[in-house]
């Protein structure tokens, strides 16, 4: 080796790895890097996959709900917190339906709303946000917003948090109670709001009982502070009531108002004073970092399995390279690799007979699960209608009934996502059988490691921290996805699910009214039991409403389901025919060229080989790297 | 005859003849009860969630501070005040009896000791206070509903609502909201939820409290909650279950009422402070206590804060920087216009309290009738003698039927064209007189004779139409009655 070889491509070193003396660089670092090497070997496609994972490294979706009774600064802590005003503020106004902010290098706005059978999204002025979000812009949701979505530029955004405004409870408007619940076991994270004016109330405890339930991170921020000289009285007061309940959960006083001071008079001590930096540094501490957290692990796992399949073809090709007389083994090692691929991503696959099985069992399962409950809803809210004789158990009752539905409703989305986590290892676990079935052992150095492809199975979820949420395994859905799929539920199927609750209030709000002016006490029993009669049907027909959605909910999900499973296994099997075939003709290439520039390229292999090692050392170096905690 | 208190005087005449007519304890006892009622002043509840400032609307309607207020849930017990020579406490226990209590005044609120008594078995505090604030209104301070504290709430909910075997304690109801909350329905409705004698949207009224706080303490806060009250007062589920909504700011009226000499000149002396270390105090109730903003001592500084809220000080500042207001006797009755108060005050004298007398003299009047039918098997004459008097009672006025009317509009049971409203409201609103048409009292005889007849017609035709349902025609109905009652006065001699 005497002649240096030229500077190819292949050596170029990690700069990231290279220079790193000081301080060990980060994973995002890394997996940059690493994209940029994949792109100079030509692999755009685990290039692209490199960068996705480094995407959601920096910005993995975590989703916090602000929640809280109406009229209690839910909006203003938003604009606080954004340090600009996004969510419509007004003495009067309230907020009317669900409204998610998350990042966007522009200020815009889309509304999705319904008409009739129709979803509508159509994108609107920011300055008209309030026309559809606000009780009086929007009275009753005559427009059927069902949710609008706002992408704004901020620095605390731009860390992948999406912050989700809800319609307060307890509002004359209605009944958001259960289309908020609905969202909540898909948050990361949630702030319970509630003014300094007075202490929580007991609709207040209810509700914040239930909301820790579904979402185990927590954080209560008192408002207002800022208007009532006792508040810390009352936050002592709050601190007992809590401790008596039995929840520990951390508690901030902020104001919103001398935030926005603050913000206009750049006075940084008016803004500590406001305390809202308080309330970012717990989203940050208990929301975002543990988000990031899962993320780094999933990212950096990513990463290594990419590396594990790049360096698997260049030490083969080395070997070849090194050796003509390997290059022939090499070459048959790599035909039978191939073929192998070829089978797995063939129709014939085991593993693909058993995605659409496992997929239509799960439809079956979760819709008659899901038709017996509505039905045993039904039963039970006759029994209750049959005993009800005043109006206002009867709207205690309507909201029972939606909690109950909305219970329900959130289940469906738990066991589909529990069926898509459950099929999903079983299909890998089923292809390490096919693998060893088809490949067989002893093929030599080109043997590819197929385990990069299950390396993910039994990624243990619970990164939020043992917590218990539910019993039916919500953590489950928190935290293995890490944003992705989720999103995709947020962004698709919670709403609408929600949306027919928020839908079907006014409705249900409309039979409470009937019970309501029962003025006159001579046809009261006839007229009671005509009003009985008219809830009975109410309730069927939201009932059937809310499965008619659903069903159709399911099916599209189910559909989705099956085809990202598909979409999944058959890209990462693509790129593993990619490299075995690019391999097979490198060494092709090798083979017919002069002994010297086998030796060069020997060399450049080695560099490349060990700059990958490096890359795979340092990435399993990072701290948290395996925190998603692999279980063998 | 056409006057709101004949009626109750007249009812209450009745009542006393049985009183004195009564063969038995029992009945005279039943009797007594309804004189004790109709000769007494109104009773008004002020009900309302925790922390809605009840007790500070008590005070600023006594104009003395009596009921304690704090930052945390307060009122545990149903306390009455009303009028009475001595200043005396007693506890009405569950099984009838009363224990006279001890008790003191700390900052002008008493503080009752319970002694042995334990809080379960009281019933009620009787509060009774020589004002003459309470000379024809006893109020009835209770504690918040949807408390934390639900034993608390409890006791609210059983004082008010109805129960089948008692009529509801309160007369008439104030009920105070911040804004109007789902639950604030619900008890308006379980409140309106009983026979039409004594329930109905004509005897409650809403207050949108702590008004100043609603719109975030900023100089213009009451006319945004004045928006917001007529907002709720419009919306078709509120407007079921209470005549009005006002705004208030309860904190700012009873300072108001109660403002000290020492207090204006320490507020005076902030007022002359540099206009930017002002602002930057008026921020937030904690930066307007902080230590090092003011000369004036922190706890001075905060008992002002307490005594008139972050709006009451900005307010206050604002008025003394114009130069009004420099003494408390100016002050307090500026701050007294901002809070509402007077509005409020207005409302009730003018126009609940009539109704809720007249609602009032017609429960007693059931009361009566059902005495008669028990009197008479033994004292047939008796009993006959009141029959005819309430027979000629009922037949003689109006106003009952204008009460129902209002009722029926009131809570949606009529169906009446929105353009109509106005009219039938003024018209149910008082004993007919000019006024009922929109009429001055000065307007000549033939043109209140010549707008009669006008409206006589109108009504008529509206209570002919072969599509209106019965309730509906009622009202128009009793709209034409009123209206020839006020045409009939113009032809008395």
């Amino acid at each position: 080796m005497s002649n240096t070889p030229p500077p190819t491509a292949t050596s170029a070193a990690p700069a990231a790895v290279a220079s790193a003396g000081q301080q060990p660089p980060g994973a995002d670092a890394l997996i940059i890097e690493l994209a940029k090497v994949l792109t100079t070997l030509g692999r755009t496609d685990l290039a692209a996959r490199a960068q996705a994972a480094a995407a959601r490294l920096r910005r993995p979706s975590t989703v916090v709900c602000i929640v809280g009774e109406f009229k209690q600064g839910k909006s203003s802590l938003i604009n606080a917190l954004l340090g600009q005003p996004v969510c419509p503020v007004d003495d009067d106004l309230a907020t009317s339906a669900i409204t998610l902010v998350r990042y966007g290098e522009q200020p815009a706005a889309v509304v999705r709303r319904r008409d009739g059978e129709q979803q509508i999204s159509e994108p609107i002025s920011i300055g008209s946000v309030h026309e559809f979000v606000s009780e009086s812009g929007n009275p009753g949701n005559q427009k059927g917003v069902e949710r609008v979505e706002i992408t704004v530029p901020s620095a605390l955004l731009k860390q992948g948090l999406v912050v989700v405004d809800t319609p307060g409870m307890g509002g004359l408007g209605a009944g958001h109670a259960a289309a908020t619940l609905g969202f909540l076991p898909f948050a990361d994270g949630l702030i319970f709001a509630s003014d300094a004016s007075a202490e929580l109330s007991a609709p207040e405890v209810e509700f914040l009982r239930r909301a820790t339930e579904l979402c185990p991170t927590v954080l209560f921020v008192q408002t207002k502070i800022d208007l009532f000289p006792s508040w810390p009285k009352i936050m002592d007061l709050n601190r007992g009531h809590m401790e008596r309940a039995g929840f520990q959960i951390p508690m901030v006083s902020v104001s919103s108002a001398l935030r926005g001071e603050a913000l206009r008079r750049k006075d940084r001590s008016l803004n500590d004073l406001s305390h809202v930096p308080d309330v970012v540094k717990h989203l940050n501490d208990d929301v975002v970092g543990p988000a990031k957290a899962t993320a780094t692990a999933r990212s950096v796992a990513d990463a290594l399995g990419i590396i594990g399949q790049v360096a698997t073809g260049l030490h083969a090709e080395r070997a070849a390279a090194a050796d003509p007389d390997a290059a022939r083994v090499a070459l048959a090692a790599l035909e039978t690799a191939k073929a192998r691929l070829d089978y797995l991503r063939g129709p014939a696959a085991k593993w693909n007979v058993l995605v659409g099985d496992r997929i239509s069992d799960l439809s079956n399962a979760v819709n008659f699960q899901f038709r017996g409950a509505s039905r045993q809803i039904s039963r039970m809210m006759d029994e209750r209608i049959e005993v009800l004789a005043k109006g206002d158990e009867w709207d205690e009752l309507a909201r029972y009934l939606q909690t109950v539905v909305a219970d329900e409703v959130t289940k469906v989305f738990v066991e589909l996502e529990q069926g898509r986590i459950s099929t999903r290892d079983e299909v890998l676990e089923l292809m390490q059988d096919d693998d060893l079935a088809v490949g067989g052992k002893g093929q030599g150095v080109a043997t590819f490691d197929l385990s990069d492809l299950w390396s993910e199975r039994g990624l243990d979820p619970s990164i939020t921290g043992g917590k218990k949420a539910l019993g039916i395994g919500l953590t489950t859905i928190r935290g293995a996805q890490g944003g992705v799929m989720m999103f995709g539920m947020l962004g698709s199927f919670l709403p609408t699910a929600a949306g027919v609750l928020m839908m079907s209030n006014p409705v249900l709000l409309g039979v409470g009214a009937l019970f309501g002016s029962l003025g006159l006490a001579e046809d009261r029993k006839r007229k009671v039991a005509m009003r009985r009669q008219a809830a009975r049907s109410q309730v069927r027909q939201f009932l059937d409403d809310v499965q008619f959605e659903m069903g159709n909910k399911i099916s599209a999900l189910v559909r989705d389901i099956q085809r990202d499973l598909r979409d999944e296994f058959g890209d990462r099997l693509a790129e593993m025919v990619r490299t075995c075939v690019e391999t097979t003709q490198r060494v092709q290439q090798d083979g017919q060229n002069s002994t010297a520039q086998r030796q060069a390229r020997v060399a450049e292999l080695d560099a490349s080989i060990k700059s990958f090692a490096r890359l795979q050392a340092a990435l399993a170096a990072v701290p948290g790297a395996t925190g998603g905690g692999r279980r063998a | 005859m056409s006057a709101s208190g004949p009626i109750a005087e007249q009812v209450l005449d009745v009542a006393r003849a049985a009183v004195a007519g009564a063969p038995n304890d029992q009945t005279r006892a039943q009797a007594q009860a309804v004189v004790d009622r109709l000769s007494g002043p109104l009773r008004v509840a002020i009900a309302g969630r925790v922390k809605a400032g009840k007790s500070t609307l008590l005070n600023a309607l006594v104009g003395e501070r009596l009921a304690p207020t704090d930052a945390g849930e307060c009122t545990k017990l149903v306390s009455r005040y009303r009028r009475g020579t001595g200043y005396q406490v007693s506890a009405v226990m569950r099984d009838g009896r009363s224990e006279q209590l001890a008790f003191t005044r700390t900052g002008g609120a008493l503080d009752v000791q319970l002694g042995a008594l334990s809080e379960r078995d009281v019933v009620m505090l009787d509060v009774v206070w020589p004002t003459t604030a309470l000379e024809t209104i006893t109020l009835i301070d209770t504690p918040g509903l949807a408390s934390i504290n639900d034993e608390n709430s409890r006791r609210t909910r059983e004082f008010l609502e109805h129960q089948d075997d008692r009529p509801s304690d309160a007369d008439a109801v104030i009920y105070l909201m911040r804004h109007a909350h789902r639950s604030d329905m619900a008890f308006l409705d379980a409140f309106m939820d009983r026979s039409v004698t004594s329930a109905s949207p004509v005897n409650a009224v809403a207050v949108l409290s702590r008004a100043d706080e609603i719109g975030a303490g900023r100089l213009d806060a009451m006319e945004s909650s004045t928006r917001i009250a007529a907002r709720y007062q419009e919306d078709p589920q509120l407007r079921g279950l209470c005549a009005a909504v006002v705004p208030l700011a309860g904190l700012l009226a009873e300072t108001g009422l109660t403002l000290r000499e020492d207090e204006v000149a320490a507020l005076r002396m902030l007022a002359a402070t540099d206009t930017e270390v002002l602002e930057r105090m008026l921020l937030s109730a904690d930066q307007f206590c902080d230590t090092s903003a003011s000369e004036l001592t922190v706890e001075l500084r905060r008992s002002l804060l307490d005594r008139l809220g972050l709006f009451g000080v900005r307010l206050a500042l604002a008025e003394i920087g114009a130069g009004r207001g420099t003494t408390a006797a100016a002050l307090g009755p500026i701050l007294v216009q901002h809070s509402g108060l007077t509005a409020l005050r207005q409302l009730i004298s003018q126009h609940f309290m009539p109704r809720a007398r007249v609602l009032q003299a017609r429960s007693g009047l059931v009361a009566l009738r059902s005495l008669a039918r028990s009197l008479e098997p033994i004292v047939p004459a008796l009993a006959a003698d009141i029959d005819r008097r309430l027979e000629q009672l009922e037949a003689s006025t109006v106003q009952f039927a204008q009460v129902r009317a209002a009722h029926l509009v009131a809570c949606g049971a009529a169906t009446v064209a929105p353009s109509e409203r106005a009219d039938l409201d003024r018209l149910f609103a008082s004993p007919p007189s000019p006024a009922n048409l929109g009429l001055a009292a000065t307007t000549p005889i033939d043109q209140v004779q010549a707008a009669a007849a006008a409206a006589i017609a109108r009504w008529r035709t509206q209570a002919g139409d072969p599509l209106a349902d019965p309730t509906t025609v009622e009202v128009y109905d009793i709209a034409t009655r009123v209206v020839e009652q006020v045409y009939g006065a113009t032809l008395a001699p």
